[in-house]
């Protein structure tokens, strides 16, 4: 059965040219947009090194302080009493003026305050504001470094080509060594091939290379740095109690929202004394996504920077989605009457209408399953392209088993969204009207 | 083999009611080969229509091959027909997209018949219409006489009781038409299947066994 | 005429619903995706405010916790040192504040009985100077104003707009962190980017010797080449004793800033382009397989006497009608948006998409409708009959 309706869909295809040609291009140009994003996706939210804890993250990111000046403003109020007019002065405490400074914490405001937290299973800390530009054989490499402490490693599980992560104690001891970027490695040390134990000058000073990791293949920050050296080494270069250059990163135990309550009646505890000219202090714990999210559309509550970020991207997916199917079900429908005779005759000899529908739904099944290898074909030289124009940052799109897996999902999803229609009128057909046309 | 009993039916619009079969009485037995005839309009086609369980009558009764089916559901219709009956139509209705051996197959493939013995099958029923060695072709490369065979080979490839006709003859060539005249009765009277045919061509109507005439619906011989 | 065709399509109207909803969706994509393009396309063509071509920025390391003295001499020496070199033109100091920084530092009061918000840069006397800005009204900074009695201030047109309905404010008084006089206006300063907004944006003078302004702009004579970079650095380097300052060419930080939103603009256009295709090949093909199954009808109306024009014109109001339909149906669910003021666009830009999208999508149909309409005209009344 399934071998006749694959040669009757193949005969059907290759007859009529041009609506294959229209059809086609509708489904495998859908198809390779839609397996880009799923790629695209993957790349950023997959489970994969260094970011496979990211849903258990929560990401102190800024600190915000505010200063609120109320104003006293007395409000002369003529009331009238028995007649005679009263002047009557009336007091209005209003907000008048604010004034707030939001930036990334002080790093020992983060280790007094969040270190502890009940629901978490490590937190690091890390500053990944510093760039510094090196010469390397006349030619200017910028490096972005990151310095972070040894926790920093257990929370982000990088993939190292060679060498180790710094621990603790080399931490503690203000050790030089450095844990380098792939990409570092090639463009500092060029061909060489052991580079550990090498030495890189940054800033006047020398760090021994001990680690060459894995490039990260997503954006985030702190992970798509050139060079990670004990936060030690550091200078914190603002002598503010509250903001400095550093970060936190938090690997909750499983409840994220629980880890962010904490997180927040942990800032409470934060005096506000020594700076008498701020009266709130505003911390805003955020998720990974929310972290994400926060970036493309800004609002002071993240959970609705993601809420709006997700509705907007399922709005258009789907209306992306529905265009190329409403289009094809436009087509197929139209091309019933093509088809009516063979309908006819199918029923006249005993098909019944659930075998009529499940072979157009087949059908279009096949074609969109052609449809979908011409779309992965276009999306493996569309990804080729993107990685080599390096227009999505640090993000590499790749192709791998559950991508795959979804490629096929999104193509039966599609073939039966676009042929159920079309082929539930088809069944339903009436035989005597459908034999009428003399169209065979 | 058939049976009707007062059959009537009527196609209503918002404005009109037009009457195509009234009250029509018939008894075909098994082995009959009965043809219709009458004007354009008379209620020919619907009354093979009806007796081919194409389409329902407004009223009355109707006994094929000993089941009572006009209170079928759909499903229980299209075994039936699958079982029981086979079609012949004027304008042959082969698929153009299926070579002439699939065409053939066609009511074996509803009926959970394996690969192997649907080819047998359909081999066998060409064989008999005298176009086992067309059986690759597409029913674009075959002539009008042809193409007909092929479609009695489909109608007979499932060995049905019934065999219904519409103008089986009427888009071909008096010779051609002959020729698959002369299957028909070879059917008739080798196999006893039972044929209900409906013609314009009295040549035709001749060679069978009994004649029936219709005129705007009744019955008149 | 009209009204046989509502007949026509009415009679029609399951089929025809399918063909509705899919040029309604076509020009709901249309319309959220041209809103957002325009937007993007007006902050575009809008001044920006400064040159970014050979301008360099250089960010000196934290002073803060360094001798004010030895601040001030090294900040001197190192100016007089750059100025000195061949192929720098201006230096200027600064805060944070600057081209491409992504910094932001906003405030807001009412001292002038009105709500004022703004962002605010601190900069000193050179800043306009090494950056070519455009002074509109009154002058930049100099150095005598930093004693003269009310310190002053210097405010983009947006500010004056926005605030002062574009009155002349120069010499007047402002009440905004402090009491400032309005000495200069510049037509813009979107610091943040080519695609950023337009927002009220005031100046205050900091001298050159300030710890907090540890930033340098370099204006650089023209077509300075990238190699010069080592030697304005080894300058720097000597006299800041220091080898962790960067230098940075602001036309790249513009190209890369750029590239982020060109990059999903242009993902989303060609997106949305392909869409346009698939939809009107898809009415094309619809079109041309409904016009073939029509034959009969046209051969009809042919032998009752309808020229060969009447039929392709039918054939293409059908289509425009539904288009119609369909895209006022898309107008009103499309212009709630900015009248319910959803979302954070300007509804300026929201008029222009609509019709903008309005255009595309009849452009796309009668293109789409005008071959089969002109195949179902010159077919000839026999054969049409015929095949019937």
């Amino acid at each position: 059965m399934i071998k006749n309706y694959i040669k009757l869909a193949w005969r059907v295809l290759s007859r009529k040219k041009f609506f294959t040609f229209i059809t086609l291009f509708g489904i495998s140009f859908t198809l390779m947009v839609l397996m880009l994003i799923t790629s695209y996706f993957q790349a950023e939210f997959g489970s994969k090194a260094p970011m496979k804890n990211q849903d258990e993250l929560v990401i102190l990111e800024y600190l915000t302080l505010q200063k609120v000046m109320y104003d006293t403003i007395a409000v002369v109020d003529t009331t009238f009493d028995s007649g005679v007019a009263v002047y009557d002065t009336t007091y209005d405490t209003k907000r008048t003026g604010r004034s707030i400074s939001t930036s990334s914490f002080n790093e020992k405001l983060l280790q007094d305050h969040f270190r502890d937290l009940e629901s978490i299973k490590a937190s690091t800390i890390f500053n990944t504001g510093i760039r510094h530009d090196v010469f390397v054989n006349n030619s200017k490499l910028q490096i972005a470094i990151n310095h972070c402490d040894a926790p920093f490693w257990d929370i982000f599980n990088f993939q190292f080509i060679e060498g180790r992560p710094f621990d603790a104690s080399e931490v503690t001891q203000q050790a030089q060594v450095a844990v380098i970027a792939q990409k570092l490695a090639k463009s500092y040390f060029g061909k060489d091939k052991n580079v550990l134990g090498k030495f890189i000058t940054v800033d006047a000073r020398q760090y021994k290379v001990i680690g060459v990791v894995k490039d990260p293949t997503s954006s985030p920050d702190p992970i798509i740095v050139d060079m990670f050296l004990p936060y030690t080494n550091a200078e914190e270069s603002y002598r503010d109690p509250y903001f400095g250059n550093y970060s936190m990163a938090l690997l909750s135990d499983g409840n994220v929202e629980k880890t962010k309550k904490e997180a927040i009646s942990a800032s409470h505890d934060i005096s506000l004394d020594l700076q008498d000219e701020y009266n709130e202090l505003i911390l805003k714990p955020v998720t990974y996504k929310e972290l994400y999210a926060k970036a493309l559309y800004y609002d002071e509550d993240p959970a609705k920077s993601l809420q709006f970020i997700s509705w907007l991207l399922i709005g258009l997916l789907s209306l992306f989605i529905l265009l190329p199917v409403l289009n094809l079900i436009n087509l197929n429908v139209s091309r019933i009457m093509d088809r009516s005779s063979e309908i006819g005759v199918r029923k006249a000899f005993g098909a019944t209408n659930s075998q009529i529908l499940t072979q157009f739904v087949f059908e279009n099944i096949v074609q969109t399953l052609i449809g979908g290898l011409i779309g992965f074909l276009l999306a493996f030289i569309a990804m080729y392209f993107i990685n080599q124009s390096k227009s999505l940052g640090a993000v590499v799109l790749e192709m791998n088993v559950s991508f795959f897996l979804y490629s096929l999902l999104i193509c039966l999803f599609f073939g039966i969204l676009s042929g159920l229609l079309p082929a539930l009128k088809m069944s339903k057909l009436q035989i005597v009207n459908a034999l009428k046309t003399n169209q065979l | 083999m058939i049976q009707l009993e007062n059959v009537s039916k009527v196609y209503r619009t918002k404005t009109i009611e037009t009457t195509a079969l009234n009250e029509i009485n018939l008894t075909i037995s098994e082995g009959e080969f009965v043809s219709i005839m009458g004007p354009s309009g008379c209620g020919k086609s619907t009354l093979l229509n009806v007796i081919g369980l194409l389409d329902e009558p407004t009223e009355g009764k109707i006994t094929v091959a000993g089941e009572s089916v006009q209170n079928y559901n759909s499903k229980a219709t299209s075994k039936f027909r699958n079982q029981k009956l086979g079609f012949i139509f004027q304008s042959f209705h082969l698929i153009p997209d299926l070579s002439v051996i699939d065409n053939v197959e066609l009511p074996l493939l509803y009926r959970n018949v394996s690969a192997k013995e649907r080819k047998e099958l359909s081999a066998a029923a060409l064989e008999s219409v005298g176009l086992k060695n067309r059986m690759d072709h597409f029913p674009s490369q075959l002539s009008g006489g042809q193409k007909q065979r092929v479609a009695i080979a489909r109608a007979i490839v499932g060995n049905p009781a019934i065999l219904l006709a519409d103008e089986p003859t009427g888009n071909l060539d008096s010779h051609m038409g002959n020729e698959v005249m002369d299957i028909l009765l070879k059917l008739n009277q080798e196999q006893n299947t039972t044929i209900v045919m409906v013609t314009h061509d009295e040549n035709m109507a001749k060679r069978t066994n009994r004649l029936l005439r219709l005129y705007d619906g009744s019955q008149v011989a | 005429m009209i009204k046989h065709i509502f007949k026509l399509i009415w009679n029609k109207r399951r089929s025809n619903a399918l063909i509705l909803i899919e040029i309604f969706l076509a020009f709901l994509v249309l319309f959220a995706v041209l809103s957002y393009v325009i937007y993007n396309m007006r902050m575009l063509s809008a001044p920006l405010g400064f040159e970014t071509k050979d301008k360099w920025m250089v960010y000196l390391d934290d002073l803060s916790s360094k001798d004010s003295l030895e601040v001030l001499e090294m900040k001197n020496t190192l100016h007089r040192e750059l100025l000195n070199l061949d192929n720098i033109e201006s230096v200027s100091y600064t805060e944070n504040i600057n081209p491409y920084s992504g910094n932001q530092s906003r405030t807001g009061g009412d001292a002038m009985g009105f709500n004022i918000s703004s962002l605010l840069a601190f900069v000193d006397s050179d800043f306009a100077n090494a950056l070519d800005m455009n002074v509109v009204q009154g002058r930049w900074f100099q150095e005598e104003d930093l004693n003269s009695t009310y310190p002053s201030i210097i405010l983009n047109q947006a500010f004056i707009d926005e605030y002062f309905g574009g009155k002349n404010m120069i010499d007047s008084m402002l009440l905004f962190r402090g009491e400032h006089k309005v000495i200069g206006v510049v037509d813009a300063f979107r610091y943040l980017g080519e695609f950023s907004e337009n927002q009220p944006h005031a100046f205050y003078q900091v001298p050159r010797h300030s710890k907090e302004a540890n930033n340098l702009v370099l204006g650089m004579a023209p077509n300075t080449p990238a190699a010069y970079e080592e030697k304005v650095n080894n300058l720097i380097s000597d006299i800041t004793k220091s080898s962790s300052f960067i230098i940075k060419n602001i036309d790249q930080m513009k190209k890369s800033d750029s590239r982020d939103t060109w990059i999903p603009l242009i993902a989303l256009l060609s997106i949305c382009g392909f869409l346009c295709i698939n939809v009107a090949l898809g009415l094309f093909g619809v079109l041309w397989y409904n016009i073939n199954k029509r034959r009969g009808e046209i051969g009809l109306r042919r032998a009752v006497g309808a020229h060969s024009s009447d039929i392709s014109k039918q054939f293409i109001f059908e289509i425009l009608i539904l288009t119609f339909i369909a895209v006022f149906l898309g107008i009103f669910f499309a212009i709630q948006v900015p009248l319910l003021k959803i979302g954070p666009l300007e509804p300026i830009n929201m008029y222009y998409a609509i019709a903008i999208s309005t255009g595309i999508i009849l452009t796309l149909v009668t293109l789409c409708a005008l071959h089969p309409s002109w195949q179902a005209s010159k077919l000839h009344p026999a054969t049409a009959l015929h095949e019937d």
